[in-house]
C-alpha cells in the first residue's frame, strides 16, 4: 500500500522567526479561521495549551486536535493532527520558520500521513458535525494556492 | 489532464507533447507535487511523476484549501501585529 505523499505549503510573513513562531503558537487563537475550520464553529476557541492543541466550545466542551511532538522555537514546531477524529487516526504536521531577509520569515507547513482525512464517511459516523460540514462548505468555494512555484 | 492517466512519463517526454517549454512543465509539476496531487521520485537524472492514489484527490484538495485558508489568516495576523 502506498503512503500518501506529503502536502507542503509555504508562505512569507512580515516578521522575524521569533515573532512568526510566537504568533503561530501562542497566538493561534487570534488567527485560526474557526468559522470555516473547527469542530464547534466560530464561537469556539483554540489554543496551544501545555503541549496540546485544544478547541473549547462556547459550552466548555474540549476537543483535542493534536499533541506537540517537537517544540524548538523559533525554528520548528510539530504536532499530531486529528481535528474531528480520535487520536488513533492522527496525521502529522510540521511547521518550520526560516529567516528570509528583509525582516521576513518563510513558513513551511508539511502535512504527512493524512490518509484518515480521505474518509469523511467515517468521520461523519463519529461526529454529528465537524469535518463533514467543513467539507461541504469547502466544496462551495475554491482557494488561491500559496505554494511558491 | 489527459496525459495524467498515462502513468509516470519523464518530464522531457511530457514536455515534448505540450505546447509550452520544459521549464514551465517542471514548474507546474512542482506546484502539483506541493499540493500532494502527484507523486515525484527521481531515477538517476530522470524525474518521474505519477498521480497520487485515486480516492485521495478530494481529501488532498480539501486539506490544501484548509491550510491555505489558515496560513493566509496567519500571515494577516502577523502583519496586523507589526509595530
Amino acid at each position: 500500500m502506498n503512503a500518501v505523499p506529503p502536502i507542503r505549503r509555504e508562505i512569507l510573513v512580515d516578521a522575524d522567526p521569533d515573532a512568526a513562531f510566537e504568533v503561530f503558537t501562542a497566538g493561534l487563537g487570534q488567527w485560526w479561521p474557526l468559522g470555516e475550520h473547527s469542530v464547534h464553529g466560530r464561537d469556539a476557541a483554540v489554543s496551544f495549551d501545555d503541549g496540546q492543541i485544544i478547541e473549547r466550545s462556547a459550552g466548555g466542551q474540549d476537543t483535542l486536535w493534536g499533541t506537540v511532538t517537537r517544540w524548538e522555537p523559533p525554528d520548528v514546531v510539530a504536532f499530531s493532527w486529528h481535528p474531528g477524529y480520535s487520536a488513533d487516526r492522527a496525521s502529522r504536521v510540521e511547521v518550520t520558520f526560516a529567516a528570509a531577509g528583509s525582516g521576513q520569515t518563510l513558513v513551511t507547513l508539511t502535512h504527512t500521513g493524512w490518509e484518515a482525512f480521505a474518509d469523511p464517511a467515517a468521520a461523519r459516523a463519529e461526529y454529528d458535525e465537524g469535518w463533514p460540514v467543513v467539507l461541504e462548505r469547502y466544496a462551495r468555494h475554491s482557494r488561491t494556492p500559496t505554494a511558491r512555484a | 489532464v489527459e496525459l495524467r492517466r498515462e502513468g509516470p512519463p519523464r518530464v522531457a517526454r511530457r514536455a515534448a507533447r505540450l505546447p509550452v517549454g520544459r521549464p514551465a512543465v517542471s514548474k507546474h509539476l512542482r506546484v502539483l507535487s506541493d499540493a500532494g496531487l502527484i507523486e515525484h521520485r527521481s531515477a538517476g537524472t530522470r524525474n518521474l511523476y505519477a498521480l497520487a492514489p485515486d480516492g485521495m484527490a478530494r481529501a488532498q484538495q480539501w486539506l490544501v484549501g484548509t491550510w491555505d485558508t489558515a496560513l493566509a489568516a496567519y500571515a494577516a495576523e502577523v502583519k496586523r501585529r507589526k509595530p
